[in-house]
């Protein structure tokens, strides 16, 4: 008689969940008084020990825009002559810029995401970036807009990377099925999670992301991984869990990661039956919760991100004359490459354009001499080099 | 009869879970299990029961997940273009580029489970990617002028090409696909270690050798098909390719339209030229 007390309990508590998810099947839920189960000693047996069923934190029921980033016209110039609007620039000092810490140089616009929330029930453009006209001038002489830029024995140099409008979203199961014991504490960065250090990230990433050599996803998400604090919402590989499973679970997000988590947790302390029952596959009620309706979550969407890299150009009406001015970067130029990760499970009943990459114009100048727009670039003894590899709008889903 | 009881409420559980999911799948589920939920089912056996009903939920309708569209993405890359209108004068101005460059090339892989109906997921869509790589070229009406200003890039030039893996796993077959895992291509142009117009005008390349000291590949693809076809598949796991065109170490005073005058500026592309049809298998398309 108490179990079944117990069954129709956890049946409600069910129904209620499922509520939440789904309005349509909770109105075959049976009613029950949920307050029966609290009293009852069989309630635990019948649990074997899993957590409540009721203690998760709802779905949101619809989120618009959450997490996301829209950049409009993030402009950079740097170690550049340029004019940007209208007008003449004139300019005959050498322009260098010397990136810190040996790789980095100059960042505008990059986007990191971290995607990890529980999918919400109506979702549209959450975790998502939006850029439009990010644009750089890196190491360059540039007209944009209507005018000229003369350079007369005007060196443009830059020591580092340029890197412009790529976008990183990574997903919620970073590294999570990666068992990487010895792994797991190594942080490449070393550093706290900061504003430059995020930029600096986010380059170094897509720079890896797009490398043409094979890229080893596995260190590239343990590192993206490790660098911003994830690591308490991770499975417990490395045996520390100093009670973060014991009690109440409230809040805890552990509890919303899917199943194949769970067959990673290792026992928890003191309850070795629900340990036992959670390595085949975990709680009955654990549910990976699931989007009625997503529209472009975790997507990236840019329009006129534009790269001028260790290069002459005019963007708009002018002209750029250059006399006895190098152009020099010394690094690499990636500009509005996008990597995203996707989950393995259902994101959504209906998905439309989730964890997709729309790029709408993406334009590299890198190491070249190149008039887009109307108007005319004339070079005199003005070698352009770039020492490194140049990236355009190359996309990873995976 | 008790644990008939627990049986069936765990049934209905799952099926009430499953309904978010896949509606078809519950509608099977609850009887057979209310039916064999043997006296253990809580504790023991529950954990060897099939989870297909509830981890490979699929969606109702996918449209355009995990998937990438490229429009108009150009590249410049160690060399002299007009890409618009206008002219470009270079004197012994080199163009050099030691390293790769890489444009509007996708990788995508086929983990996440389609919906019943699927459309545009992940496919890959490339409309007019161009890239200019170790050349004179003008690509829009100009006139592009190089002297003793050799373009030389160390390295490969790669643009627009597109890998579609397959999944890790199964997972459950569409019954309607529309162009769901295709790489779709139209006109992706490159020119590589080439002096080249591709709209009206004229260059003229004077001591300026055009060299890449790589490999050129444009618009190549590769799609891995699914283990499991949908249902009704249409122009699925295809790769569709529409007037690429690749201008890989050639010099030549006829080009599309304009005039091309190389003056004791060779054309020379050390690796190989790879154009769609001409893809050996083992070529790594990763971006």
């Amino acid at each position: 008689m108490q179990i079944k007390k117990a069954g129709v309990v956890a049946a409600g508590a069910l129904a209620t969940v499922a509520v939440m998810g789904a309005p349509a099947a909770a109105a075959q839920a049976p009613q029950a008084d949920a307050s029966a189960f609290t009293k009852s000693s069989a309630l635990d047996m019948a649990r074997g020990g899993w957590s409540n069923p009721w203690d998760r934190t709802p779905q949101g029921l619809l989120w618009v825009g959450t997490g996301s980033v829209a950049n409009a016209a993030a402009w950079q110039i740097c170690g550049s002559s340029a004019m940007a609007g209208v007008g003449l620039t004139i300019d005959s000092d050498p322009n260098t810029l010397i990136g810190h810490r040996g790789d980095a140089g100059c960042n505008n616009g990059n986007i990191l995401i971290d995607d990890q929330e529980v999918p919400e029930l109506i979702g549209a453009l959450n975790d998502s970036a939006v850029s439009v006209a990010t644009w750089q001038a890196c190491g360059s002489a540039v007209a944009g807009g209507l005018g000229g830029t003369v350079a007369l024995q005007a060196p443009s140099t830059v020591f580092g990377s340029c890197r412009n409008g790529n976008i990183i979203i990574t997903g919620p199961e970073d590294g999570d099925h990666h068992d990487h014991h010895g792994d797991r504490n190594k942080k490449p960065y070393g550093h706290k999670r900061t504003e430059s250090a995020t930029i600096e990230e986010t380059g170094a990433a897509t720079r890896k992301a797009v490398s043409p050599a094979k890229v080893d996803t596995d260190k590239l998400r343990d590192a993206l991984a490790a660098k911003h604090g994830k690591d308490k919402y991770k499975p417990h590989h490395n045996g520390d869990h100093k009670g973060d499973h014991k009690g109440d679970h409230k809040g805890d997000h552990d509890k919303y990661k899917p199943h194949r988590d769970a067959t990673a947790e290792a026992p928890m302390v003191g309850e070795p039956k629900a340990a036992d029952a959670r390595n085949f596959g975990g709680n009955p009620w654990d549910v990976d919760p699931m989007s009625l309706l997503s529209v472009g979550d975790s997507s990236a969407v840019q329009v006129a991100t534009w790269q001028l890299c260790a290069g002459t150009a005019v963007w708009g009406v002018g002209g750029v004359v250059q006399a006895g001015s190098p152009a020099t970067v010394w690094g690499d130029c990636d500009n509005a490459n996008v990597w995203i990760d996707q989950p393995e499970w259902p994101h959504s009943l209906i998905s439309v354009l989730d964890y997709s990459s729309v790029n709408v114009a993406p334009w590299q100048v890198c190491g070249s001499d190149t008039v887009s727009g109307v108007g005319a670039t004339i070079s005199l003894t003005s070698p352009d080099t770039v020492f490194g590899s140049c990236n355009n709008a190359n996309a990873v889903i995976k | 009869m008790q644990i008939c009881k627990a049986g069936a409420v765990a049934a209905g559980a799952l099926a009430t879970v499953a309904v978010m999911g896949s509606p078809a799948v519950a509608a099977k589920a609850a009887p057979t299990d209310a039916k064999q939920a043997p006296t253990t089912a809580l504790s023991l056996d529950r954990a060897a029961q099939p989870r297909a009903g509830l981890l490979d939920k699929q969606p109702l309708i996918s449209i355009g997940v995990s998937s990438s569209v490229n429009a108009a993405a150009w590249q410049v890359c160690g060399s002299d273009a007009v890409a618009g209108l206008g002219v470009t004068a270079a004197a012994t101005s080199p163009h050099t580029k030691l390293g790769d460059c890489a444009n509007s090339n996708t990788w995508l892989k086929q983990d996440v489970q389609p919906g019943l109906i699927s459309i545009l997921d992940d496919t890959s869509v490339d409309v007019a990617s161009w890239q200019v790589c170790g050349s004179h070229v003008v690509a829009g009406v100009g006139l592009d002028v190089a002297q003793g200003s050799p373009a030389t890039v160390v390295g490969d030039c790669h643009n627009a090409n597109t890998l579609i893996e397959g999944p890790d796993g199964v997972g459950r077959p569409s019954f309607i696909s529309l162009l769901s895992g295709s790489a779709i291509d139209v006109l992706s142009w490159q020119v590589c270690g080439s002096s080249a117009v591709m709209g009206l005008g004229a260059v003229v390349a004077s001591s300026s050798p055009t060299t890449v000291l790589g490999d050129c590949t444009n618009a190549g693809s590769r799609v891995e098909p699914r283990p499991v076809d949908a249902t009704v598949p249409i122009l699925s796991g295809r790769e569709l390719n529409l007037l690429p065109l690749q201008i890989c170490e050639t010099n030549s005073p006829a080009s599309l339209i304009g005039l091309v005058v190389p003056l004791n500026s060779p054309a020379l592309v050390t690796g190989s030229c790879y154009e769609p049809d001409g893809l050996p298998d083992d070529l790594d398309l990763r971006p």
